[in-house]
């Protein structure tokens, strides 16, 4: 009894992302991909490395920001960073620029259009967060100076935009102020040689930020696991189809 | 790159004066013809990654090329033929004092890790390597920087500037950059002045289950910062464009090149300052051979005429047995002299005594030289 309300109690913490096709993507090169093809809009996931080359919906794939994308220390103590942040030493969990190889390298690609359709640059506006945090995107200078692009704290306008280069690709700093998992929705829009100004709706674009697990967790996870193991031998299999903190959970692909 | 005339003595005598321009053309330089260069692929605005190679099948199996992403296919460039290109307004200043850059105000020119309109996006590779075949990620070495400034290789990021190359503080293992296998990463470049730079870089990594290193050959990548500092005109180029205004073509213009057909090269028009433009019908002016000195210890000495504003053209004499050479250096010195008109003349002298030989023939070839 009190081994199967633990394993309920992991379960209501586990994913909200129902047991479907989505593919988790916990590191590699992946693009949010913005394409606008024959009069319609195509904002979708690319994932570029490992191979082979994929595409998903945007709803059908998991950006996983992984344990190591939490920063040291949180927020740093400068006017510009808790300006955008907040309060210098508040949590975040960061999408570097540069790649790093425990976690997705998150770009944003345009590269299946041509500039010549267009006049000037596309933009992509971040239009809702649901989750348990703050979203923020941003670049910085050559010299260290924070350039802010999005930010769901201060509310949404259209000031929480990229710019964005048909053919062009481009990376930045994305940021997640509490573990969990979050969508974020995001509409491009440009003005089309042909058919004028055009914007897409919103696409939800699904990130899961899963903590560094603590002392507490990790026992907990350890007694679940001989509970599962327990219930497997005995021919019945507890956990299956939702994605939970812990190493010897299943995951469904 | 040099032509030649020569001169034919036997049994201590100037056999025949019309075999020197017969000679000419069997003294005529036999060394390979320099091939004009293809013009370098200039990089300035595009997408480039420097690309680290895994070839298996190569010697050695690493090289680095300059891949241009923006082609389609994307395009590599060996860097022997390309030349990376920071525009002028590349130039930024520091707005604090930002060490290892450089103080506040200090001019550095920065090729971005974002992407910039006009500017080049320049990244490093290692796109397009096999998985599961190398011991880690493959390292980008820098060994040497030559030009006028220091370089820097950094990313910019939320707690501040993570240098990967300064050469400010001199070059040793710490200046690499480690990419994973399939990746790409993108920098700020900097560059503390404009000009010429000569970035060598070598590509190192280590397959699963050995013990040694594979490593690419040093290479050479051309910057140029612009811009460029200008290039001074050598008197030789300063006559190719009097004499051809706005003419390029090398097959007019080049040193080898005959357009009027005389038989007397564009180098040797200008060292004996005659036209390359019409054929010459009066007589050239020498060289001529003379022998020198008490009886018995007859010496030659060889004087050639040279247009006095022609200073950036020496000559050297060599010697054979035989039209056919071998052809031997002679380490002679000359003594230049004023000749008429607007000639000098070059004078060699030979310390071998005549008679010791049945024959000997004389070669002299002009070549220009890098003094004004």
């Amino acid at each position: 009894m009190k081994m199967n309300r633990i394993v309920v109690a992991l379960m209501a913490v586990a994913s909200v992302y129902p047991a479907t096709s989505q593919t988790m993507i916990p590191s590699g090169h992946v693009d949010i991909g913005v394409l606008y093809e024959s009069g319609v809009w195509d904002l979708h996931v690319h994932k570029e490395v490992p191979e082979p080359e994929e595409e998903f919906g945007p709803s059908d794939a998991v950006f996983v920001v992984g344990a190591k994308a939490q920063q040291a220390g949180g927020v740093p103590n400068s006017a510009s960073a808790t300006a955008f942040f907040g309060p210098a030493g508040s949590p975040l969990w960061i999408l570097p620029k540069s790649q790093d190889p425990e976690l997705p390298f998150l770009g944003i690609g345009a590269e299946e259009m041509s500039a010549d359709d267009w006049n000037g640059s596309l933009t992509l506006t971040m239009t809702e967060v649901r989750g348990p945090g703050d979203v923020f995107v941003w670049d910085v200078g050559a010299f260290g100076d924070l350039q802010p692009k999005m930010s769901s704290r201060d509310g949404f306008s259209a000031g929480d935009a990229l710019t964005v280069e048909a053919g062009g690709h481009a990376h930045y700093f994305w940021a997640f102020s509490a573990p969990g998992d979050y969508e974020v929705f995001l509409s491009a829009q440009g003005d089309h040689k042909v058919d004028g100004s055009v914007q897409s709706e919103p696409a939800g674009y699904r990130f899961q930020v899963v903590p560094e697990p603590g002392v507490g967790t990790l026992v907990l996870a350890g007694l679940v696991c001989l509970g599962g193991f327990r219930r497997r031998f005995s021919g019945r299999s507890v956990l299956g189809g939702a994605t939970a903190v812990g190493p010897c959970v299943r995951r469904s692909l | 790159m040099s032509q030649a005339i020569t001169i034919r003595l036997r049994d201590g005598a100037i056999v025949s004066r019309w075999g020197w321009w017969a000679m000419w053309v069997l003294g005529a330089w036999l060394g390979s013809v320099a091939l004009q260069a293809a013009d370098p692929v200039i990089l300035a605005t595009e997408h480039v990654d420097l690309r680290i190679r895994y070839r298996p099948e190569a010697t050695p199996m690493l090289d680095i090329v300059a891949t241009n992403d923006d082609a389609r296919p994307p395009v590599d460039h060996p860097a022997t033929n390309t030349v990376l290109q920071a525009a002028e307004f590349a130039r930024l200043e520091l707005p604090g004092d930002l060490p290892p850059l450089g103080s506040a105000g200090d001019p550095i020119w920065v090729l971005p890790a974002s992407q910039k309109e006009g500017l080049l996006y320049l990244g490093m590779s290692a796109e397009g390597n096999p998985f599961g075949v190398f011991d880690g990620a493959l390292e980008m070495r820098l060994l040497s920087v030559d030009g006028p400034g220091h370089f820097f290789l950094w990313q910019a990021e939320l707690g501040g500037l993570q240098f990967w190359m300064n050469s400010r503080d001199g070059l040793g293992p710490e200046d690499v950059f480690r990419q994973s296998v399939g990746g790409h990463s993108h920098f700020d470049w900097g560059f503390t002045t404009s000009g010429v730079y000569r970035l060598t870089f070598q590509a190192v990594a280590r397959r699963l289950g050995e013990t040694t290193n594979l490593l690419s050959d040093p290479t050479e990548f051309t910057f140029h910062i612009l811009p460029l500092p200008p290039v001074t005109a050598s008197p030789f180029q300063q006559w190719q464009a009097s004499q051809w205004p706005g003419e390029l073509n090398p097959a007019i213009v080049g040193e080898e090149a005959d357009p009027d057909g005389d038989r007397l090269v564009n180098l040797w028009e200008y060292a004996l300052g005659r036209s390359p433009q019409t054929t010459d019908s009066d007589p050239l002016p020498g060289p001529s051979i003379r022998l020198e000195g008490d009886a018995g210890q007859l010496r030659p000495v060889i004087r050639v005429p040279r247009a006095a504003s022609a200073t950036d053209v020496e000559y050297r004499m060599e010697s054979a047995s035989s039209p056919t050479g071998p052809w031997l250096a002679l380490s002679l010195a000359s003594e230049t002299t004023p000749g008429t008109g607007d000639a000098v003349v070059v004078t060699f002298r030979d310390p071998e005594v005549v008679g010791q030989q049945s024959q000997v023939f004389y070669r002299v070839k002009a070549q220009r030289t890098n003094q004004p």
